[in-house]
């Protein structure tokens, strides 16, 4: 069995005395899509961080492609083909779309380059390359965080809650996007509030409530399972 | 590459750093800010496991609610609603009604009972009238983002229903309380007097025999000059009667106001009551104590005997302390109303629900409807706890340097000077005095000026250790060195005997792998 990607050992971490993951185990295989389930305040966005060097774990371990990363900047762990998509986008509103591309030909890669990845990704973006990124829809604006991710080649990708605040159709346009990049060998982590979307373009996926990992496996049988976690057992 | 650094420092300090003036007369000492106001005049929150809503609170009700984010740009957005569900539901309300097996068509254009708008973007205002009298106005500009809401849940305005609850009625409930009869409460909360409180269209319904609200309204706004930023939130409350009108209190303001600036942020939160009556006792107060007969004194505890009552009841109430944060130019502060906590399951005995054949009417619901059917089974056995708050604001500001983005990639931010510079007065030396060291003072024309020949006399800037030199030098520098050679050879040595045990746990060598090759 090939070496995973990303591995998490017994990780946790704490916002001052409040531990917030409590023990997280998720391996992602190279080149595979997971999916972390979960309700709100499970630790989903507070495990990307710290897997992304952005918050430092309590205990624990962080393993890519079988070398321990403890201590790891986000800077560094970005240049090594790490690359995070927070939640909320995080574009620059007051800036046109090509040069919020453009901002990422700073990190080395040539402008044109950048460019052709996005569009040819997103075509949409091509047609709006002059609008003020802030004028867009939420959906054109997750595209366009999605394009700058990509210009950076990434081997790994983080995706938090890619359908915050977005109509389901287009949730339903980006999640196939994601599954192309898949195919193309990008290893996803993918975090998600609501399952169903998300697990239709996922190899795995596992479920965290309360910090922890309390179920994975492949999709079909998480999406059975999903209505006992996220309902709180009701619907069994 | 030499960019790099820029870009990184950029990033880093993300959207606050990144203000690019609008105009270029119009440019504000700061580089960056960020704001953000949130009102609400009365907040529900039910906490119940067996809500299938992955939040905490499960549910939540925020009437009047107001809310505005500003940040550098300047972007903003504003949002009212009559009725705010809290973000699970509020915006994904599509997601919940899949998830629930209900028609699609119920939730295809989102929650509808509110407005926005945004800026940079469209709409830049927008108002609307959710129920007669019930308006929500939302604007957003490059200065300012306002947004406000209000509205009477009894369809009355505050004032004018000044008998609810109180009167003999409230009497005779107390001294039925001091004899000890607690059914006489219970009677009350179970809905069983004589004038039936629920008889008006109430967005509270049953709820409303706790709680009686008048008019309220909220307002949140965030107002970004050319050196400070500010954050507003204010909700208030006509009047409202507790418990059938067993504390019943008048015109509560609640409030939060942060202001933040380069030179340091100020933040006020406050909550205001116009009058209060407790067990018949009359008093005005604001949060930070009672004005009574001229002394500002602590909040009496209730009566004993309601007090037990409340307490069998599953009821209590609680006056919070304001909170506020003041972290150099950041500032933040929260206030609470009168808070209501209510544990159902003593409620649930009175009411005896558990006598109707509830389960056999939902057992007769089609299969088709499964999931809703094991909801409302579910929700049988339910204990919730309710809160109540009477107003919930919030207030938060803050305003950062501007980002250097000139040659000079080490230096990342612009921190200005605790004391202005001082300017020399006379021409005197012609540009070569100090520039801007501020504490050195400026050559005057009477001063000698030294000539240009004079050898300059080096001080030492800060107290310290002398320089090292001569052979104790040579020996601390070869012991570093010595020290950091068996340093290396101890951990390769480690490594290659405990299998790389002394970097992971696991066995694993530490370091940055390259993801894209390995």
């Amino acid at each position: 069995m090939s070496v995973p990607i990303l591995e998490a050992v017994g990780v946790r971490a704490a916002y001052g005395r409040i531990e917030v993951l409590r023990g997280v185990d998720l391996k992602i295989p190279r080149g595979a899509v997971v999916a972390l389930l979960g309700p709100n305040g499970a630790g989903k966005s507070t495990f990307l961080k710290v897997i992304s060097g952005q918050m430092p774990h309590t205990d624990g371990d962080i393993h890519m492609a079988g070398v321990s990363v403890r201590d790891a900047r986000p800077e560094e762990l970005a240049r090594v083909g790490l690359t995070t998509i927070p939640e909320g986008r995080s574009v620059f509103p007051n800036l046109s779309v090509e040069e919020n591309l453009r901002l990422m030909s700073y990190a080395g890669v040539p402008e044109m380059q950048v460019l052709d990845t996005a569009y040819s990704y997103f075509p949409r973006l091509y047609e709006r390359r002059y609008q003020l990124a802030g004028t867009m829809s939420g959906g054109e604006q997750q595209m366009l965080a999605l394009a700058r991710a990509l210009t950076s080649d990434p081997a790994l990708l983080l995706l938090d809650e890619l359908s915050m605040g977005l109509a389901p159709l287009i949730v339903e346009e980006l999640y196939d996007t994601v599954a192309g990049i898949a195919s193309s060998g990008v290893s996803i982590l993918v975090v998600e509030q609501f399952a169903r979307t998300a697990l239709r373009i996922s190899d795995y996926a596992a479920v965290m409530t309360g910090g922890r990992i309390v179920a994975r496996g492949e999709p079909g049988e998480i999406q059975k399972m999903m209505a006992d976690v996220m309902l709180g057992g009701v619907a069994s | 590459m030499k960019r790099l650094p820029i870009v990184a420092a950029a990033l880093a300090v993300g959207v606050l750093g990144m203000a690019v003036p609008a105009q270029a007369d119009d440019t504000p000492s700061y580089g960056g800010f960020s704001s953000e106001a949130t009102a609400t005049p009365l907040r529900l929150e039910v906490h119940e496991p067996a809500i299938p809503i992955p939040a905490d609170p499960e549910l939540e009700f925020d009437f009047s609610y107001t809310h505005v984010a500003g940040s550098s740009g300047p972007s903003a957005t504003a949002r009212a609603s009559a009725m705010w569900p809290g973000g699970p539901i509020g915006e994904g309300l599509k997601t919940f009604i899949e998830q629930l097996g209900l028609p699609a068509e119920l939730g295809a254009a989102g929650y509808p009972v509110q407005v926005n708008a945004q800026s940079p973007g469209t709409p830049s205002s927008q108002s609307q009238e959710f129920l007669p009298g019930m308006i929500g106005r939302v604007a957003v500009d490059d200065k300012q983002a306002v947004a406000r809401a209000g509205y009477s849940t009894d369809g009355e305005v505050a004032g004018d229903d000044a008998s609810g609850g109180g009167g003999n009625a409230i009497t005779d409930l107390l001294d039925e309380l001091k004899n000890g009869n607690l059914a006489a409460l219970g009677s009350l909360l179970g809905g069983k007097t004589d004038s039936d409180p629920t008889a008006a269209s109430n967005p509270l319904g049953a709820l409303s025999i706790l709680v009686s609200v008048g008019g309220m309204s909220s307002s949140s706004k965030t107002t970004y000059g050319s050196d400070s930023v500010t954050a507003t939130a204010t909700s208030q409350i006509g009047e409202i009667d507790l418990i059938g009108g067993l504390v019943k209190l008048e015109g509560i303001t609640v409030s939060s106001a942060s202001t933040s600036k380069l030179a340091g942020g100020t933040t006020t939160p406050k909550v205001t009551y116009g009058g209060l009556t407790i067990a018949g006792i009359p008093f005005k107060f604001t949060s930070d104590g009672i004005e009574a007969a001229g002394k500002t004194t602590a909040i009496p505890s209730l009566p004993d005997a309601p007090l037990k009552a409340l307490e069998a009841l599953g009821i209590s109430i609680s006056l919070p302390k304001p909170t506020k944060q003041v972290d150099g130019a950041q500032a933040s502060s929260s206030a609470d109303g009168p808070t209501i906590s209510i544990d159902a399951a003593p409620l649930l005995k009175l009411l005896s629900l558990n006598k109707l054949p509830l389960a056999d009417l939902i057992n007769k619901f089609p299969d088709s409807a499964g999931q809703v059917k094991s909801l409302l089974l579910a929700l049988l056995d339910a204990h919730p706890k309710v809160v109540l708050k009477l107003g919930e604001v919030s207030s938060t500001a803050q305003v950062v340097p501007s980002v250097d983005l000139g040659g000079n990639p080490g230096s990342t931010t612009t921190v200005p000077p605790k004391t202005s510079p001082t300017i020399p007065t006379t021409g005197g030396t012609g540009g070569t005095g100090s520039t801007g060291t501020g504490d050195v003072g400026a050559p005057t024309a009477a001063a000698p000026v030294p000539a240009a020949s004079t050898p300059l006399q080096t001080t030492a800037a800060t107290p310290g250790l002398p320089g090292v030199g001569g052979l104790p030098g040579a020996l601390a520098v070869a012991g570093l060195v010595l020290a950091g050679g068996v340093g290396l050879w101890l951990r390769r040595g480690l490594t290659s005997v405990f299998g790389g045990a002394g970097a992971c746990a696991h066995g694993l060598q530490s370091g940055l792998p390259d993801l894209r090759k390995v």
